[in-house]
């Protein structure tokens, strides 16, 4: 690409991103392909009686189907299949070569990014991702096996792909990524020719035709394999472009002059027919690129007579709104006389032909019937679109003995495809009209009941069909301007807070005054929690990246670990998310390296061969955990200790330490257990990172192990980053927060119930427990009112299943509170989450119940006080 | 280029070469003491500090500035110099260095003050903890300014105790 335009870099841009979703979706379903993958004898799945088969009782080597089945050479002597078809579908291919839905899907995401690649003429990525899809395509047919090598070669074309994409990112070409790129596809390369020997007897695989266009078959069948997700994103996107380009043609027809307009439209087309061609909706896809085509000629300058075609677009543009919106109810692209619609678009376009008075002029319009034909075996795939476009405006005799006459296709061939069209119309007509009954059948009977409908029993209901997504939209916008909302809305928070606690208002009745500022709390309030919702993304993208590293890994050290990922539509703050992904990565590592044993040991341990790993979120106690749990062979105490002692990080033998205290040791920097490093951890550099990075979001990390059984580690980060619902309390002359999620009791303790230990901590007593006390006036170091507990208030506090109460002076009230750091000059305070601004402007110190336990739990602040009296000494 | 008025944009990087030799004094104990300019946004009252625990005793708390809560820390404290009453003419200094916001607690505000390169002396070789936060002995007239070093005035050995130790 020598000149680069604005428009370029936008469209490059978009591609960009597009691929790097689509990559977050294809790594996880390659290893899942690579895991759906099981070593099966044929004889033993299917129960064979044949004992005259080479393969019976003994399984053979290499695929059954290339050896006594019907693909390639096989012999055909399977007495269960009949055809290739049949192999194909029997259960021990799918079994052996991974589940074909699945193979599609990623057949469908590499081929979609070659032609994205291919258009924006990167051709290194394109050529990697035609490497990948001839293996892929190979394997689908049968032709090889998959192996797991297979799957780290995907996977590493993965790789590269991520790798080329930055630099596409900074540079807007792939140039210099051909050697990676030959490395890659070299290797990929390779694989196929390795691949292809080892099945011994092999013909050549047929080149032509796209193999996608095997996959393109229907609708309904499609639709079973795109995720809900996808197909709602699809619609909105649909929708969203076709209103776009509907615009972009009514203003291209006021000024037809403009050829950045119809580049422009060209381009929102594209996208469009990319999507339908991703999602796999064939004939939305065929009529987009028949649009595009006719816009690409406008593009490059022919001359076109605009209104018309323009007429002819919008017309298009019903047609393909329609289809749309019948995916978004019943399912099913449902296209409408797109035949009659081409046919009149090569009319309009045509129609410039004769104006301009060339050879042509007398070129009849397009058969229906042929268009129809021509329709069918594009999508069949017996001939490739652009051939068919070319020979529909060349041919001189009807289509079928062009096809054949200029041997592009077999009659045979021909037929066949018509009729397994035929055969389809006419089973999607009857399952069409099913799902009618069906869906008329349910509403009777929910009727009848006169319930309201449920989601639950209409997905029931619709077993084949997702049930219909529903329309969204979306817009993508800046996270600056977001974060400047949001800090906009917390400024505001103070400010209304400062408005209607004014001192000046003290003590005045002001009932008018009183109703407006509940009312504006109340909103301000709803504004404040939308704000914190706009932030927050679910964690299945983070975890579903840990799928391809857990499965590099466990490669790597030869242990057999099975990730379970549970909670993933748990939402976060997108900060949290990005700050939780490089601990997640380390607790990830440590755990395969360090907490699995191997699979001797497990076996000797009497535990399952495959360690089980799991990965979970969850919202709890207005916090979000994430929780990696392993069942390996959990923390060595006294190696902890040993290690501590040795680098002087602890002074005695440490045997009073709780198990918490030594265990949190891992986290000091430095520090590992490890006697030998590895390339994967071992360099005591990883822990202390984790809890740095979780420090960074007010975030917790706790460990739970015990010998033999294994390891858990949960990372404990508060939901919102920015307000708390506090309780403001009192001591002397400075007042304090309290998150109020931490608070369970509030009450003044009478003499009666109060003691203390013999070591001097106070002790209070609240119905059947004795819980210890701490005095707020000796954390902060002021003098209180009173220094007699019955005189002041004890708030009760729970953090992590422990209980104290706090002694505070008075309680003020329950109010809103912006959190704002304590200044990275100041680092981490240990009793202060942080501060808040209250409505006078003072500073006013949020508490960390954690650490206020912790101090109970060190026993600093046990002290009796002179006066104070108790019941009885304990 | 004399002639200048001072400017407090520290976003411009012009200015900052406007601002080269010039020195904000201030008063503390019986000595006066010089910052670069270039350093300090503004120079505001005293107002209610609210204590943050366990620090070192001369960081006196935090303040509010305008919606942004930054930490105080008291000079006179710094230099282990007894503790006296804020009173009216007690002001805060606000540096700002390298991305963080920190008020100086300072007995008065002099004068800024032109010093140039040739009239700074080298600190005192001595050993003693105060001299490692003098920039120079700066000459106006007859008078001696100590200049600090804004910069590791701040970040002392004890702030940065303070800061691990409170990681466990």
């Amino acid at each position: 690409m020598s000149q680069i335009t604005d428009d370029q870099i936008e469209i490059i841009n978009d591609f960009v991103q597009e691929s790097r979703d689509m990559l977050d979706n294809l790594e996880p379903t390659i290893i899942e392909l690579g895991q759906s993958c099981q070593k099966v004898d044929c004889w033993a799945v299917l129960d064979c009686t044949n004992e005259a088969c080479p393969r019976h009782g003994k399984g053979g080597k290499g695929a059954c189907w290339l050896d006594e089945g019907y693909v390639g050479d096989g012999a055909g002597r399977c007495v269960f299949a009949e055809s290739e078809a049949d192999c194909r579908q029997c259960q021990v291919f799918a079994l052996t070569n991974g589940d074909p839905e699945t193979m599609n899907a990623i057949f469908r995401l590499f081929h979609s990014m070659k032609g994205s690649a291919g258009f924006l003429e990167l051709n290194n990525i394109a050529h990697v991702a035609h490497q990948a899809e001839n293996l892929l395509d190979l394997v689908r047919q049968g032709k090889i096996l998959l192996e797991n090598d297979h799957v780290d070669l995907l996977c590493r074309s993965c790789d590269f792909a991520r790798e080329a994409l930055e630099y596409i990112e900074k540079e807007y070409r792939d140039d210099d990524m051909e050697e990676a790129a030959g490395l890659v596809a070299g290797e990929l390369g390779e694989a196929i020719e390795a691949a292809r020997k080892s099945a011994e007897s092999l013909t050549a695989p047929s080149g032509s035709g796209l193999p996608d266009e095997d996959v393109a078959s229907n609708g309904a069948e499609k639709l079973e394999q795109l995720g809900d997700d996808l197909l709602t994103k699809f619609i909105q996107e649909g929708d969203e472009l076709l209103q776009t380009a509907e615009q972009q043609v009514l203003q291209w027809e006021k000024e037809p002059d403009n050829l950045d307009l119809v580049a422009e439209l060209f381009r929102t087309i594209h996208s469009f027919k990319g999507n339908c061609g991703f999602a796999g909706f064939a004939s939305m896809e065929h009529l987009a690129h028949a649009m595009e085509s006719v816009l690409d000629r406008a593009r490059k300058g022919e001359k076109i007579p605009v209104e018309p075609v323009c007429e002819v677009l919008l017309r298009c543009f019903d047609v393909l709104s329609a289809g749309v919106a019948s995916l978004a109810e019943n399912g099913s692209e449902n296209l409408a006389e797109t035949e009659s619609i081409l046919a009149d678009l090569e009319a309009a376009v045509s129609g410039r032909t004769e104006e301009n008075g060339t050879n042509r002029s007398d070129d009849p319009a397009p058969d229906p019937e042929e268009l129809r034909i021509a329709d069918i075996l594009v999508r069949r795939g017996v001939v490739a679109m652009g051939t068919m476009a070319t020979l529909m405006r060349t041919k001189s005799r009807p289509l079928i003995d062009a096809l054949v006459g200029c041997e592009i296709a077999t009659r045979d061939a021909i037929d066949k495809a018509l009729a397994e069209e035929e055969a389809e119309q006419a089973r999607l007509e009857k399952e069409r009209k099913e799902a009618e009954a069906a869906e008329a059948a349910k509403k009777a009977e929910e009727q009848k009941k006169k319930s309201p409908p449920r989601p639950g029993p209409v997905k029931q209901a619709q077993a084949r069909r997702p049930a219909p997504p529903q329309k969204r939209q979306d817009i993508r916008v800046d996270l600056e301007k977001l974060d400047k909302l949001i800090n906009l809305i917390g400024e505001m928070v103070i400010a209304e807070n400062m408005l209607v606690h004014n001192p000046d208002l003290e003590g005045l009745e002001l009932e008018n005054f009183a109703k407006a500022s509940q009312q504006m709390s109340k909103i301000v309030r709803e504004l404040q929690e939308m704000a914190m919702v706009i932030r927050m993304i679910p964690v299945s993208g983070l975890f579903r990246r840990m799928i391809r590293l857990v499965h590099d890994l466990s490669n790597k050290t030869g242990k057999k670990v099975e990730l379970e990922l549970e909670g993933e539509e748990t939402e976060v703050d997108k900060t949290v998310i990005e700050q939780i992904s490089d601990p997640l990565v380390h607790l990830l590592r440590n755990s395969l390296d360090h907490g699995f044993e191997s699979p001797e040991e497990r076996l000797a341990a009497g535990k399952p061969e495959k360690g089980m790993l799991k990965l979970s979120a969850r919202h709890e106690e207005g916090e979000v955990w994430i929780t990696v749990q392993d069942d390996g062979r959990g923390l060595d105490r006294d190696r902890i200790l040993a290690k501590a002692i040795d680098k002087g990080l602890i002074e005695g033998d440490g045997a009073e330490m709780s198990d918490r205290a030594v265990f949190n040791l891992i986290f000091q920097p430095g520090f590992s257990t490890a006697e030998k490093i590895t390339d994967i951890s071992g360099r005591g550099v990883g822990m202390d990172v984790v809890r740095q990075n979780l420090e960074k979001i007010r975030g917790k990390i706790e460990v739970y192990s015990s010998k033999g059984e294994g390891t858990t580690i949960r990372l404990r980060i508060p939901l919102t980053l920015a307000i708390i619902d506090g309780l403001m309390v009192r001591v002397g002359q400075t007042r304090c927060i309290l998150p109020l999620l931490a608070v369970r009791e509030i009450f003044r303790p009478v003499l009666d119930n109060l003691t203390h230990t013999p070591d001097g901590q106070e002790l209070v007593r609240v119905r059947e427990n004795f819980l210890p006390i701490l005095r707020l006036h000796r954390v902060i170091d002021i003098e209180p009112d009173s220094r007699r507990l019955e005189e002041g208030v004890l708030v009760i506090l729970e953090h992590q299943g422990d209980r104290i109460c706090l002694m505070v002076d008075e309680i003020l009230g329950q109010q809103q509170t912006v959190i704002k750091g304590l200044s990275d000059y100041l680092g981490n305070v240990d009793v202060a989450a942080g501060c808040t601004i209250l409505g006078n402007g003072d500073v006013c110190l949020i508490l960390d119940v954690g650490s206020l336990i912790d101090l109970v739990e060190q026993g600093n602040c046990v002290e009796l006080e002179p006066d104070q009296v108790y019941s009885k000494a304990g | 280029m004399e002639s200048t008025a001072v400017s407090m944009d520290m976003n411009g990087i012009e200015d900052v070469d406007g601002l080269k030799g010039k020195y904000l004094t201030f008063h503390i104990a019986d000595e006066d003491y010089g910052i670069e300019i270039r350093h300090v946004t503004e120079i505001i009252g005293i107002q209610a500090i609210t204590d943050v625990p366990d620090m070192p005793a001369f960081i006196k708390g935090v303040i509010n500035l305008r919606g942004n809560v930054i930490p105080v820390m008291d000079v006179r404290l710094r230099f282990r110099l007894p503790e006296i009453p804020y009173e009216e003419r007690t002001c805060i200094v606000v540096v700002h260095i390298e991305d963080k916001t920190v008020g100086l607690v300072v007995d008065r505000v002099n004068e800024v003050v032109d010093i140039a390169d040739a009239d700074i002396e080298p600190p005192p070789r001595t050993k003693s903890e105060s001299s490692q936060y003098i920039q120079g002995m700066g000459k106006v007239g007859d008078h001696v300014k100590i200049l600090l070093d804004v910069d590791r005035l701040l970040y002392c050995e004890e702030m940065e105790k303070f800061r691990s130790g409170n990681d466990i």
